[in-house]
């Protein structure tokens, strides 16, 4: 009913809207538009049903009575807005705020570096030589090796007498 | 066709001089006194809560979001540039801060799903044209009362737009020349919004009265 796909209605609905509030008289007095509706059915039916629509608001009181409490609520609730923003720890809010995340941030890349490290990391890791040296540290210094005969002749007898 | 509609709740004109004054208090306002920012919370306080009533339907949260709106264009008071007038900033400030509450609250749907009972259609009955008992609506405080409640069910079947333009101009008595400065469209366009919104409240008032058991055509 009310899908006006014709060009032409659409400069009456302007019409039609502005003489809501008129007089049969004043509708009648334009030829042009009482024309139109004659011949567009349309046009009558949707004319008729925006004048039904005021009747629909007819039961509404819109007047609200100025209240003080309000105006008193309004601006208490501005200071105490204004507080919030203004105050010298509201500066540092937003880096507490950061702060907190930074530290979630870096307890979670932690764990993952530790989880990595213990999984991973024994089999990447390089044999550490230095390791050897320390352990050897610990152990008693074999003998000397003999590097000539009579060194090897002395090393057999020494053994042989338990020295 | 009924020729005599009754009559438009309409404002005045602000003046000149009440225009130069409420531009004064905005740039003190805008300056950090807060004096003078009450003193226009006073005078756009009626007009305020009409705005949001109407397109909040009696909700219990007017109050609140009205006084949310009051509060964001305190905030935001320091940007707005004076090109426009305060109210018409306002006013946009409250058509989308309701809009919003709609969206966050979702209670659209749940208010209006619920339907009159069939009582309470009949006792509307007073409403069309052919009735002719708008006279009878206007002595009967409960008749009154069950219309506006019909009027909440049927604007909650128009989209946000139709529905806040229809309220402003039927409700608070904006111009279609104000409503067109608040959402931003020429003045035919807001006229034919508004033509276009009426019939599709009646068409659903229309639906209401046909979906009744027993009920015939009852269209004029």
């Amino acid at each position: 009913m009310f899908s006006w796909n014709e060009r032409g209605c659409r400069k009456y609905q302007v019409r039609m809207e502005d003489y809501l509030g008129a007089a049969p008289e004043a509708v009648e007095s334009d030829l042009e538009l009482t024309t139109h509706l004659r011949g567009c059915s349309r046009c009558r039916e949707s004319f008729a049903a925006a004048q039904l629509s005021g009747r629909l608001f007819s039961a509404e009181e819109p007047e609200v009575q100025p209240s003080e409490a309000f105006v008193t609520r309004v601006m208490a609730s501005i200071r105490e807005e204004q507080a919030r923003l203004f105050a010298p720890a509201a500066v540092w809010r937003p880096l507490e705020a950061l702060a907190s995340r930074f530290a979630l941030v870096a307890a979670v890349v932690l764990l993952a570096l530790s989880v990595f490290l213990g999984e991973f990391a024994p089999a990447l890791r390089q044999p550490d030589m230095g390791a050897s040296t320390e352990i050897a540290g610990d152990w008693p210094e074999p003998p000397a090796q003999p590097a000539t005969q009579d060194e090897v002749l002395m090393s057999l007898a020494e053994a042989e007498n338990g020295i | 066709m009924e020729g005599k509609r009754l009559p438009a709740r309409s404002r005045p004109e602000p003046h000149s001089s009440d225009a130069e004054n409420e531009r004064r208090l905005v740039r003190l306002a805008q300056s950090g006194d807060t004096a003078a920012y009450e003193e226009l919370v006073r005078i756009h306080q009626p007009r305020l809560l009409a705005v949001v009533g109407g397109i909040l339907r009696r909700n219990q949260d007017v109050e609140d979001v009205a006084q949310q709106v009051l509060v964001k264009a305190y905030l935001s008071l320091k940007r707005f540039d004076l090109r426009s007038a305060f109210g018409t900033w306002l006013y946009k400030i409250a058509v989308n801060e309701c809009w919003d509450y709609f969206r966050k609250k979702k209670v659209r749907r749940l208010v209006y799903e619920a339907d009159l009972s069939e009582e309470q259609l009949r006792q509307i009955e007073v409403v069309p044209a052919h009735t002719g008992g708008a006279s009878r609506s206007r002595e009967d405080a409960g008749s009154r009362a069950l219309q506006r409640q019909l009027l909440d069910r049927l604007l909650g079947e128009l989209d946000e737009t139709d529905r806040s333009m229809l309220v402003m101009k039927e409700v608070t008595g904006f111009t279609v020349e104000e409503i067109g400065k608040v959402f931003g469209l020429n003045v035919n366009t807001v006229k034919v919004r508004l033509f276009r919104a009426r019939g599709r409240l009646v068409e659903a008032y229309h639906r209401r009265l046909e979906r009744r058991p027993g009920s015939d055509s009852r269209r004029s």
